[in-house]
């Protein structure tokens, strides 16, 4: 039963009023209003009372849970009594001052004392982030900063999370700044409206313009510039401004004003567990709304052999049948991935028919332990007849992709890394026969590889490939079994050709 | 530190939280009677003096509180969780909130009310007695 005793329209209001001011939204008529309920109903003051004090729970109050914790004893669960009385009143404080105050009114911002706090530490596992005079610190003002090991993750007022690598040591600058002597950074600034700035220690300046992007000063000054989503402002005394872009990089030599550009590395800087997480789930979430996908499987049922497509109306005959391979650890620790262990392991499903016949993606994480056979199955039609099609990987790492009564085009050698989680994945377009191969969302370039079948595939692009196959393959009429020794943690096949920033995107998103 | 500094005033044998809440309480008036009032700060003197009695209450209930919202956070769904750390905890707004969720900001604003809802009433069930 409710005992918030308040109208509807009223609970509704209070509501709605709080989501706004915390968004800056609000307008003084709004926030008039909102005083002279207050004012006049009692119920109204307590319900306000009861929600702030929720909000913040919500904000402040679940970070132990969330934390990554070093190593070493398990960490407090039930706080100190004076520490809950001082938080209590500590939460009055923030209510009585009214701490929904829009965040955009920039113009009434005093300037900021050494004293005030910029950042705070969203959470750490290591050794813990050190004021100047080697003094633990939580909360951070201008001045510098050290991290000896391990992660930290500090979180500033406009939004912008940054992810410390020990051993770093740095300097708040301002509420959206801050410089970097040496080690690694990672950035994430999530609104375009709010610009945040990394100052090296050669003078350049990197602005994010709605990014995500890390950032290594080496001991010998040399540093570079990843660049992971959206873009940033290289600026430089003297020098013209130099933007950025997604999967790119650029580094410069200590003492030197010339730049070197070249690609990305999305495995360079260190992300907290908990924020890989949060990315994998959107990721999934983001995947299923998607309206241009046949078949999806995220293979999140925890037992039973049939994995269903997670595309919304899709026929009964595309969810998969699993003939033998086993659940496991994938990437996000919400779902199993299936494991293959060679012969005889694979999952079998339809692929329903195109809305465009001839343009066809096919993306999958794989994990791949061994390759043992010539061949390595990721997903074949059952058959191999014209236009059935293959997917499979070479014993020397190299992907490979034909059609029945095409060719086969092979890439070079060394493209998959056993023990490394990769996004492969393959295109036919309806330009041209060729395929188009992609390995943790790079293009790559492939070469002609062998005749496949008679020559007899007239139209470019796959027919209907109907049933298929992941994992282990086998035609009685040839005489090599292709076997998968590994690990699948989703399939999608998308109707049409996906481009290169989208591949971009599906692995930027989903790496582990 | 005020407390600190009127430490002496304090009458061993009375009500220390009581003291307490209301050298605050005087501290928060005289902050916000002295600051630049600006148009969308929702309390004034006024308002907080008829807030008085409520917030103390409310204040010395917040332990309980947070223990039952940390219950009641296990009964939400996944999405909603994520939803409200993605607002709350890692304070992004609606719209960054659904450009990582897949979802409209209004989307974001219904979900978040649902669940901020559930909670509610969560928490009065699993602390009856002081709302």
């Amino acid at each position: 039963m409710n005992r918030i005793d308040l109208s509807a329209e009223k609970l509704d209001f209070i509501e709605n009023s709080m989501l706004t001011l915390r968004e800056g939204l609000a307008t003084p008529e709004l926030v008039a209003e909102l005083r002279d309920i207050l004012h006049a109903d009692r119920e109204a003051r307590k319900f306000w009372l009861f929600t702030n004090q929720m909000d913040s729970h919500l904000q402040t109050g679940f970070e132990e849970d969330t934390a990554v914790r070093p190593p070493g004893p398990p960490a407090r669960t039930r706080p100190r009594p004076a520490a809950v009385w001082l938080g209590a009143l500590g939460a009055a404080a923030l209510l009585t001052l009214g701490f929904f105050i829009a965040r955009k009114n920039g113009s009434e911002t005093p300037v900021p004392s050494a004293a005030a706090p910029m950042a705070t530490v969203i959470s750490q596992a290591g050794s813990g982030i050190l004021g100047s005079r080697g003094e633990p610190v939580r909360t951070l003002g201008l001045g510098n900063y050290s991290l000896s090991e391990g992660l930290s993750r500090i979180g500033f007022e406009n939004g912008t999370r940054l992810v410390l690598e020990g051993p770093v040591e740095f300097a708040i600058l301002g509420k959206d700044s801050v410089s970097l002597t040496t080690g690694k950074v990672w950035a994430y600034c999530p609104s375009a409206a709010h610009v945040f700035s990394i100052v090296t220690p050669s003078g350049k300046k990197i602005t994010d313009l709605g990014t995500e992007f890390g950032v290594e000063v080496r001991p010998d000054g040399d540093t570079e510039v990843h660049v992971l989503e959206g873009a940033v402002r290289l600026t430089d005394q003297g020098t013209e401004d130099l933007d950025v872009f997604a999967g790119k990089s650029i580094r410069w030599r200590a003492g030197s004003s010339g730049t070197e550009e070249g690609g990305a590395d999305y495995g360079k800087f260190r992300e907290p567990p908990d924020l890989v997480q949060s990315r994998l789930a959107a990721s999934r979430e983001k995947t299923r709304a998607r309206n241009d996908l046949l078949v999806y499987f995220d293979f999140s049922e925890k037992a039973g052999d049939v994995v269903s497509n997670r595309v919304e109306g899709a026929p009964s005959s595309s969810n998969g049948r699993i003939l033998g391979a086993g659940r496991d650890a994938g990437r996000s620790r919400a779902h199993p991935a299936l494991r293959f262990n060679g012969y005889g392991d694979a999952v079998a499903f339809t692929i329903p028919g195109y809305a465009n016949p001839g343009e066809f993606t096919i993306a999958m994480w794989v994990k791949i332990e061994r390759m043992d056979t010539a061949l390595i199955t990721l997903l074949n039609s059952d058959g191999w007849e014209t236009g059935d099609l293959h997917f499979q990987l070479t014993r020397n790492g190299a992907l490979r992709a034909g059609i029945f009564g095409d060719q086969d085009y092979n890439t070079a050698d060394g493209v998959v890394t056993p023990g490394q989680w990769h996004l492969l994945a393959v295109t036919w377009g309806h330009q041209g026969r060729e395929p188009v191969l992609f390995c943790d969302g790079k293009r790559l370039n492939h070469g002609y590889s062998s005749n496949s079948g008679d020559g007899s595939l007239i139209k470019p692009g796959p027919s209907e490939p109907g049933e298929s196959q992941i994992g282990s393959w086998a035609k009685p009429t040839l005489p090599d079994q292709r076997d998968l020794l590994g690990w699948v943690d989703e399939v999608m096949v998308f109707r049409g050709s996906l481009g290169q920033s989208e591949m971009s995107e599906l692995f930027r998103m989903g790496r582990p | 530190m005020v407390l600190w500094r009127k430490q002496e005033e304090f009458q061993a044998g009375t009500n220390f939280k009581a003291w307490a809440f209301t050298v605050c309480r005087f501290q928060v008036m005289a902050f916000i009677r002295d600051r630049k009032r600006r148009p969308l700060d929702v309390l004034t003197v006024e308002l907080l003096e008829s807030f008085a009695a409520d917030a103390e209450e409310a204040a010395l209930e917040y332990e309980p509180r947070l223990r039952a919202l940390k219950e009641c956070r296990k009964e939400l769904t996944e999405k909603s969780l994520r939803l409200l750390d993605l607002h709350y905890r890692d304070r992004m707004p609606l719209e960054s909130v659904g450009k990582a969720t897949g979802l409209s900001a209004n989307g974001v604003k219904q979900a978040l009310f649902r669940a901020r809802r559930a909670l509610q009433v969560c928490i009065e069930n699993k602390t009856p007695g002081y709302l």
